[in-house]
Formats: C-alpha cells, sequence, structure tokens
C-alpha cells in the first residue's frame, strides 16, 4: 500500500485493516495474527508543547535514526500534505513497515501501525528510553478502570513484580508476594479482580495492567471496536469501526491530558513575587504507602538509580532517623523533581517546567513494582489520580 | 543533634513547618488545614494603624475560622519593645486593606510569637511587661506549644494544648532550603543538582542567575540579603571546581566576559551531555562524585579527591 499522504487516507487505510481482521476472524473463529491489528502507542513528547511542524520534522529526523533505535532500524521519515502528521519507514529494506505518526496534538503524540508487535515495540521502547524526548503515557489503575467504563469490560490484565524495589526478604514468612501476572478474559473478569483485592487475598498485588473494553460509537451495534489498553499507553484494535476505536483512544487520551496538565498546574511550588509581597503557590504531591516502608535506603536506592521505570537519578541525603530527601534529576526531561522521604510517605514537588507526566510515571509504577495500594493525595486528601 | 530534635535553623524550619502544614503536606499535623488555614504571605511589610510598618514573618489567615494569624518568631531570647508596640497597634482595617486579606478571613486576628523553650523566662518578659494578649508558643524538640495568653478562635488554640506534636525530622524542607545562616554543605545540595542538571541538558557555561534558581524566594530577598546567599553559592562552586568537579568546571575569570555575564562558570568536559538514559554510567559516576563532594563539604579536607577518571565519549 501507498503511504498515506493525509490523516484522512491514514483513517481510510486503518479502517479497511480493522474490519479485515474482524471479518477474517468471524469467519474463521480463530484469532487474527497480530500483523493485520491496529496498534496505537500514546507518547508525551514533553519539550515540544508549543513546537511547529518543522520542530516537530526536527525532532523526528533527530530522534528516529539507528543511533537510538538500534543498528538494523534503517528508518527513513516522509512528511505528508497535512501539518504534524509524518510516515516513518524502518526495518529492512526488503521488509519496512510504518510507523503513522500524528502530532497534531504537539505533546501528546499519537504513534499508529499495523506492523507486528515484536517488531513495533522495540522501537517505541527504544525511542523512550534512549532519548530526553518522550515519555510513555502512564496509566495507573484507578484511570485504568475509568476507562474500562467507557465501554464494556471483556477482559483484564494484571501485572505486578515486587522483585524491581527488594526491599525486603522474600524468604521471610511474612514476605509479600513477589510477582503475580494473570490475564483474564470473558465478561467475569471483573468479578474476579474483585476477589483478589479483598481482604485477605492478594490487595497489595493485584496491580491492573491492561483491560480490555468493547465500545460502541452511538449505541449503533456494527460501530464496535474491542480494544486492548495497556498501562503504558500502548493500545491494540480490532473490531468493525475504526471510527468507534480512534473516539475511545482520544477520549481517554484527552482525560489523560487534562489531568497531566492539572498535576503540573496543582503540583508545582511556584512562589510569586510583586512589590514586597511573597506567596507560595501549589503543593507537593503526597504519596502515602498503605504499610511502611521496611527499608526506606534500600527502597531510595532502588528508585533514584536512574534506571527505567523510574528514570530518576539522584543522592539521597539521610536528614533525620529514618527520613532522607533527594534533590533527584528526572531523566526524561533533564529536570531537577524533588522528594522528601519517610517509611509511611514520599512528597514530591515538580520543579517549575517540570513534567506531570513524571508524576504518572511514578505512582504507576509504584503501583506495578512496589504495592498496588500505594496513596496519592493532594493538600486536602483527594487522591489525585481520582477514576 | 539528637535525631529529629528542633532543628538549629528555627527561622527555616518554622516557615517550612507552617506553610507545610496549611498546604496538607503528608507527615505533618492536619489540624491547621482541617481549620481552613492557608497560607498567605511571607515578610510581608505593611503599616499598621499609626503607619508604622510591621513585617511578620508569616500571615496565614481561614475563612472558615474567620481568623488570621501574623506569625512572629525569634531564635533568640528577647523580644524587641518597639516591634511589640507595632504589632499591637495592627487593625482589622489594616490587615483588609493594606495586607489585602478578605474581610471573611480577618473577623478576628492574633499575632503569635514563637520563641525556643529554652528561652522561655526571658522570651515571655517583654510581653507580660507591655501588658499585650500575643499568644506566645515556645517550640522544643517535642513540638510546640502555648506558654501564655491564647488564640482567639477556641479551635486555634486548641491545636497547641497542650502540644501540637512535632516530629522535626519530618518537616518539609523544599519550600524554604536554606537561608543565609545555612551551613555551605546545605548550599551544596541545591548547587550540585543544579549544576549536574545543566550539565545534562548540555549546556556550556553556568551563570549567577542559574545558582539563583535554585533558591525558590530569591526574588524577595533584599538586596543584602541575596549577596549573602550569593558569597556561598559562589564558594561552593569555588571548592567544587578545586575538587571533585575539577575536571568539568572553571571559573571564567576572562574581565571581558566577566563584565558581560557576570560570575560564571564554564563546563570544560561533559560526560552527561546527550540522552540522559544512554549515559546511565556516566550519571552514577558523576552522582558519585556529588556524595563525595558533599562529604568534603561537611567534615572538610579529610575526605580525600577521588582519582578522576576521563568520563568523554571517545
Amino acid at each position: 500500500m501507498a503511504l498515506p499522504n493525509t490523516r484522512r487516507e491514514l483513517a481510510q487505510h486503518l479502517e479497511q485493516v480493522m474490519s479485515h481482521a474482524y471479518a477474517q476472524l468471524e469467519e474463521r473463529q480463530r484469532l487474527e495474527a497480530d500483523t493485520s491489528l491496529v496498534k496505537t502507542y500514546l507518547v508525551e513528547a514533553h519539550r515540544l508543547r508549543a513546537a511547529d511542524h518543522d520542530r516537530t520534522l526536527q525532532l523526528i529526523r533527530a530522534t528516529f535514526v539507528a543511533d537510538v533505535l538500534g543498528r538494523r532500524a534503517d528508518t527513513r521519515v516522509h512528511e505528508t500534505e497535512d501539518d504534524r502528521f509524518f510516515n516513518v519507514e524502518f526495518g529492512r529494506r526488503d521488509e519496512q513497515d510504518v510507523l503513522y505518526v500524528d502530532a497534531s496534538n504537539p505533546r501528546f503524540w499519537l504513534v499508529h501501525s499495523t506492523a507486528k508487535s515484536n517488531d513495533v515495540d522495540p522501537i517505541i521502547e527504544k525511542l523512550v528510553n534512549n532519548t530526553n524526548e518522550f515519555d510513555h503515557v502512564w496509566i495507573p489503575i484507578q484511570l485504568l478502570m475509568r476507562i474500562a467504563q467507557f465501554g464494556s469490560l471483556r477482559g483484564l490484565g494484571l501485572d505486578y513484580d515486587r522483585r524491581e524495589v527488594p526491599d525486603v526478604d522474600f524468604e521471610a514468612p511474612n514476605a509479600p508476594v513477589e510477582f503475580l501476572k494473570i490475564q483474564l478474559w470473558g465478561n467475569r473478569a471483573g468479578d474476579v479482580l474483585r476477589i483478589l483485592k479483598q481482604e485477605g487475598a492478594f490487595p497489595d498485588a493485584t496491580t491492573l495492567s491492561k483491560v480490555k473494553v468493547k465500545y460502541f460509537l452511538d449505541n449503533v451495534p456494527e460501530n464496535f471496536c474491542i480494544a486492548d489498553i495497556k498501562y503504558d499507553g500502548k493500545v491494540t484494535g480490532r473490531g468493525m469501526s475504526y471510527q468507534s476505536y480512534i473516539t475511545l483512544v482520544t477520549n481517554l487520551y484527552r482525560d489523560y491530558q487534562r489531568r497531566i496538565e492539572d498535576y503540573e498546574r496543582r503540583f508545582t511550588v511556584t512562589f510569586r513575587s510583586a512589590e514586597d509581597r511573597l506567596s507560595v503557590e501549589g503543593e507537593p504531591l503526597n504519596v502515602r504507602f498503605t504499610q511502611p516502608l521496611p527499608n526506606l535506603e534500600a527502597f531510595c536506592e532502588r528508585v533514584f538509580s536512574g534506571s527505567i521505570p523510574f528514570r530518576l537519578m539522584g543522592l539521597p541525603i539521610q536528614t533525620g532517623r529514618q527520613n532522607f530527601r533527594v534533590n533527584a534529576i528526572d531523566l526524561h526531561v533533564g529536570r531537577r523533581m524533588s522528594f522528601e522521604l519517610s517509611p509511611e510517605f514520599m512528597r514530591v514537588y515538580l520543579a517549575p517546567g517540570g513534567c506531570g507526566n513524571s508524576l504518572a510515571r511514578l505512582y504507576t509504577n509504584l503501583q506495578h513494582y512496589y504495592n498496588s495500594q500505594v496513596e496519592a493525595v493532594d493538600g486536602s486528601e483527594q487522591l489525585a489520580f481520582q477514576p | 543533634m539528637a535525631p529529629n530534635s528542633l532543628p538549629s535553623n528555627l527561622n527555616l524550619a518554622l516557615m517550612n513547618l507552617f506553610v507545610g502544614m496549611c498546604k496538607g503536606v503528608v507527615g505533618l499535623p492536619r489540624n491547621f488545614r482541617s481549620l481552613g488555614y492557608g497560607d498567605k504571605w511571607i515578610e510581608l511589610r505593611f503599616a499598621n494603624a499609626d503607619n508604622e510598618q510591621v513585617v511578620p514573618e508569616l500571615i496565614v489567615a481561614s475563612r472558615q475560622v474567620n481568623h488570621t494569624i501574623l506569625f512572629e518568631w525569634k531564635s533568640g531570647p528577647n523580644t524587641e519593645a518597639d516591634q511589640l508596640r507595632r504589632y499591637a497597634r495592627v487593625t482589622t482595617r489594616d490587615l483588609r486593606e493594606r495586607a489585602h486579606l478578605a474581610p471573611e478571613e480577618t473577623g478576628r486576628h492574633d499575632v503569635a510569637l514563637i520563641g525556643l523553650q529554652e528561652y522561655a523566662d526571658r522570651f515571655v518578659m517583654g510581653i507580660t511587661q507591655g501588658g499585650y494578649t500575643f499568644p506566645v508558643l515556645l517550640a522544643s524538640d517535642d513540638g510546640i506549644a502555648i506558654h501564655r495568653n491564647r488564640f482567639v478562635p477556641d479551635e486555634t488554640d486548641a491545636v497547641f494544648r497542650p502540644l501540637l506534636e512535632i516530629d522535626w525530622g519530618k518537616i518539609p524542607y523544599y519550600l524554604f532550603p536554606v537561608d543565609a545562616d545555612s551551613e555551605l554543605w546545605e548550599f551544596a545540595e541545591l548547587v550540585i543538582p543544579k549544576v549536574l542538571e545543566m550539565m545534562g541538558s548540555g549546556e556550556t557555561r553556568i551563570l549567577s542567575r542559574d545558582l539563583e534558581e535554585t533558591i525558590p524566594c530569591w526574588s524577595i530577598a533584599p538586596g543584602e540579603y541575596q549577596r549573602r546567599l550569593k558569597t556561598k553559592m559562589y564558594e561552593v562552586m569555588g571548592h567544587a571546581c578545586g575538587r571533585q568537579f575539577r575536571s568539568y568546571l572553571r571559573e571564567n575569570r576572562d574581565q571581558g566576559a566577566r563584565q558581560r555575564l557576570q560570575r560564571h562558570w564554564d563546563i570544560i568536559s561533559n560526560p552527561l551531555a546527550g540522552s540522559s538514559d544512554k549515559r546511565h554510567k556516566e550519571w552514577k559516576q558523576m552522582t558519585s562524585r556529588y556524595k563525595e563532594f558533599l562529604e568534603f563539604m561537611k567534615i572538610g579536607p579529610a575526605v580525600p579527591v577521588q582519582e578522576v577518571l576521563d568520563l568523554r565519549p571517545e
């Protein structure tokens, strides 16, 4: 197929791919090959908040390169007739796949593809991890639950791995769950989730990582899609209607953007001065651990080591018996981000110009790698990541 | 210092504590926030009914209890008679018209003085002699308690009786990290992350104003005070250039450049430039240097300078 030259042509192409795949599925009664599914990666480009077409193109040309994506990623970037819409071909000469980069919102990009996940996932991963420009969208449990309510829940995935922050002895009798990964498909998935979250089951380790949602546009039976929405912003779609799919995806993305911008406004502490007057605006994000951290030093060492998924580099300074503070660098945007920790809580301060997406990254990954019940609240004790 | 005892810098501790409590910061008592108190002004200079200036350290106010508190704290044993007299002449009208507060939060007001428990007797002397009704609070390792007089609203008064327990190890730091009396290592804890941030962004020089950015309330500080803060930050940079960061930073002493850019430091070698995630090893090594440097700033030249590894990409 020729590369789409406009967003309209892209929509037609993806519509065709989706409906064809679904028809095949119905006919053959088996799962379609991964290649025929539409994938959309929600990617945040923090520094481009007000970028125009040329600046966006410049960044794509600088980052979609072998140095970032790996030697085998031979990429070619194509402009289209539409502003801030690009095709990026990648792969070997004889086997080219395409990323359709829609940067109509200069900061919150939609990157579509119909190539195999095995080929595209590593590209997106490297793009995020090997540059200071991009980040995944990070969807905490509460927001995934909310997204599930956009349509009807058809399945879910749980993914928890406590080994990532190894501050406990897993051999001890009362040691926490080390690892919990479950995929549940079907209409009863929600019931299983409720059971696992009950006291006495595994409430600390039941971390929602994916929801499968069936969504009807305008309640018309044939206008539906089924989308798998993952906590790192990867969406995989199938069904009869691309229009229904893109409506679902953009609904969740708009909700996410609104929240991130709101976090930046609320959780950035700024000092305002006029004449001789000084006032302090904003407040920290308060993270509360449901059980005190058993080894705060080990926790700090891991979280502020600069590694993925946290991407925070800092030197913890002990300030009390069991208190630390860290003036860290957020490696996503290269800006300072400050923390004050005790076994019961962590305060997170964004510096002016800091990235709200980094708050979502921290919180979401604490749910996945520390405790699914960790809470994030504002000064009024309201949940920051409200469903 | 015993762990989590009252910090040596009372001014910073109380400012961070009260602003933090108003903001509902986790780890601090919630009483103040629950009564609706919000931080309004820091060191606002305004005139009382006699057109004499007062400059409370902090003004907080609550619409919920229709009450304003002007806080004044002292790390020494004495109060100033003239200052107390001026505070006594602050009226509700002054608060509304000159301190820019709303009528709904200024129905009642108190001037609260906070001092150290160890100076209790001398601290309260000026209040007693002047016959003032200002609530006098005393800070100790355990928290803050009312020592003399009372707040007008009962619910506010109850917050400090018998004691508002404070774990001083848990008070915030970010809001007001240093003042002119802070130790050099405390300045280093602000300045070096800024240096690393700028190196990570690929900057080629660090200007004086970049260092100023690390002190959030810089813009409001009086000129003389700014000079004192600058002196400490420059001293930290001087040590950094001479010790753990000598391979990366050098002060630019060229007169022309200094005239244009004021005092500044060139980044002469930068292993952090480029993708921060790909330069993980380099970041780790720079963080180790930062750790050594902080040790040096805390305990002095006993800390040996580690041999410099050339981290420049080949």
